[in-house]
């Protein structure tokens, strides 16, 4: 498991992390989610051995990640938020010295699998890669070994829509393995779809933890509907959900837990569109502290 | 030390290697291949007679041209080997460790169970295994060289191949502080200026110290006044002290520098 406690790290300009605690059970999946700049990274480098804290500890299956990285980093699996490969390597290449460099014992060797979920072909060199394949490349080689803990920096950047689905999917896969995954991302839908917890980072401290089953149960919706005539859409914007917005017969509908009663008012409507905007990580920070400053406190 | 990054860094650097010993072998056989004509010309030997005794030393030629030994010192050890081996330390010391800092993937080495010490000391193995190459390639070439462009001129091996181990070990500590300023510095940039800097310093302390008497004393600070090409091409010169000297000095500098890397706080 991963333990935070009383973690800062100060840089010139104010920025770092500040009397960071948090902990991840064995097992979890545990989203960490913030703007840029939030301290998303420096927490990772942390939990990597790479940044050593001001104050207080970082540990990974009692290990201190410092201390004893290379102890740590055998049961860790991780994906840096910026892909930078060797030069002068082929994919498959750098693949056999991330294995090398792990004494990998062949029937823990997921590399042929993973490329195959990835559709992924590692046997051109890196520098000719696109974004997208060096961020499969790097999957693989953060998965590849079977680890029992997986930290993840923004692991959907560059990948398309499909590929994002594949990855959501392993993580799910992880997680029924009994791995305990750290992933951060400024994305909430993204970490929404796996993680049971999800940490919100602000400034470098850590603004909340919620639970993710509960906060889908809190979450607001905005549902844009365009109806087929302005009595319709008059019918819709007083039945009673709060309303956000309002263009002709295209009304926005803000709706929290109860989709049925919504559902019943469109079954009388002539729905013509339909849209449902997820939750910025912005309005979820407004949702749960109504104003900026109340995150920060 | 990891077997499998040594194996994999070497690889991918081999054709880098390759080319800067070619280009070491095919430069020393064109100095051989036209010193028969240089032996014979009046026209050189009349301009370094006319040489002050210190110049002759820096150009290496304080023994005359005369013999394939002071003309290979002169024309060969004196700038051109030095320029090549210089490059190559330099360049590969920034790009075994401050490179792969700066592009991020030395993420990935620290990202496994092998320790920040034992990923610095593979690369600088890396290094120090390249600059021996280089060397070895030289020793071979020059002798292979003599054998077939120059059959007809003596040339003694034996000291020719001590100021060749000479040679070596030197750059082998200009490739240890490099590592270790490549291991230290905050980017790449900032490695090399520094490590180019500094050797440029040693080689301007051995060159003003050899053409002004009254500060011949500033050779002593120039780790370049190790290699006095002339000098050790015809045997002379406390070789065994040197090679002791040099090879302790690259272990001191390289342990320094996995010491300055293990503390380093790393924004990968």
């Amino acid at each position: 498991m991963i333990a935070l406690k009383s973690v800062t790290k100060a840089f010139l300009g104010g920025r770092g992390v500040f009397d960071l605690s948090f902990d991840v059970a064995a097992g979890e999946v545990f989203g960490c989610l913030g703007p840029n700049g939030a301290g998303k990274s420096t927490t990772i480098r942390h939990l990597m051995g790479f940044l050593r804290p001001d104050a207080g500890s970082v540990e990974i299956n009692g290990h201190n990640c410092w201390t004893e990285a290379p102890r740590v980093q055998a049961d860790v699996g991780y994906l840096p938020g910026e892909i930078g490969f060797p030069d002068d390597m082929t994919g498959t290449q750098f693949l056999n010295l991330v294995a090398g460099l792990r004494v990998l014992d062949p029937s823990h060797d997921r590399r042929a699998a993973l490329s195959a979920r990835f559709e992924l072909d590692p046997a051109s060199p890196l520098r000719k890669m696109s974004k997208g394949t060096k961020q499969k490349v790097g999957l693989v080689a953060a998965f590849m070994h079977t680890p029992s803990v997986l930290i993840l920096d923004e692991p959907t950047s560059g990948l398309d829509p499909l590929m994002q689905e594949r990855f959501l999917e392993l993580v799910a896969d992880e997680k029924r393995r009994g791995a305990t995954v750290f992933m951060s991302s400024h994305v909430f839908a993204e970490v929404e779809r796996v993680a049971d917890r999800v940490g919100i980072l602000k400034d470098g401290r850590l603004a909340a933890t919620l639970d993710v089953a509960a906060l889908r149960r809190l979450q607001k919706k905005v549902f844009r509907v365009r109806t087929g005539t302005d009595a319709e859409a008059d019918g819709l914007a007083s039945a009673g959900f709060p309303v956000v917005g309002r263009r002709g017969r295209e009304v926005d509908l803000e709706v929290q837990g109860d989709y049925n009663a919504l559902v019943r008012v469109l079954a009388r409507c002539d729905v013509r569109a339909l849209d449902i905007r997820p939750m910025t990580l912005e309005q979820l920070f407004m949702h749960f502290y109504g104003t900026e400053e109340a995150t920060t406190s | 030390m990891s077997g499998a990054l040594y194996q994999s860094v070497l690889r991918a650097s081999a054709k880098t290697l390759a080319s800067y010993a070619v280009g070491m072998v095919v430069y020393l056989w064109l100095i051989i291949g036209i010193f028969p004509t240089f032996a014979h010309s009046r026209a050189l030997a009349t301009l370094l007679k006319g040489l002050p005794p210190g110049m002759l030393r820096v150009l290496g030629y304080h023994v005359g041209a005369t013999h394939l030994a002071g003309f290979l010192a002169g024309e060969f050890y004196g700038l051109i080997y030095l320029v090549i081996m210089s490059m190559y330390a330099l360049f590969t010391a920034s790009q075994l460790m401050a490179h792969w800092v700066d592009n991020g993937s030395m993420a990935y080495l620290l990202a496994s169970p092998v320790s920040r010490a034992r990923v610095a000391a593979t690369q600088a193995l890396v290094l120090i295994t390249g600059v021996v190459v280089i060397g070895g390639a030289t020793v071979a070439g020059g002798i292979l060289g003599v054998h077939w462009l120059a059959p007809n001129v003596p040339l003694a091996t034996g000291p020719f191949i001590a100021m060749n181990l000479v040679g070596t070990l030197m750059f082998c500590v200009v490739g240890a502080y490099a590592f270790g300023l490549s291991a230290a510095a905050r980017d790449e940039r900032t490695a090399l200026g520094l490590s180019t800097m500094l050797t440029l310093v040693f080689y301007g302390l051995d060159l003003v110290g050899e053409l002004t008497p009254s500060v011949h004393w500033l050779t002593h600070v120039s780790l370049f006044s190790v290699f006095n090409a002339s000098q050790l091409i015809h045997g002379q010169g406390p070789i065994a002290a040197d090679v002791v000297g040099l090879s302790a000095a690259t272990g001191l500098l390289v342990i320094a520098g996995i010491a300055a890397f293990q503390r380093r706080q790393l924004s990968l």
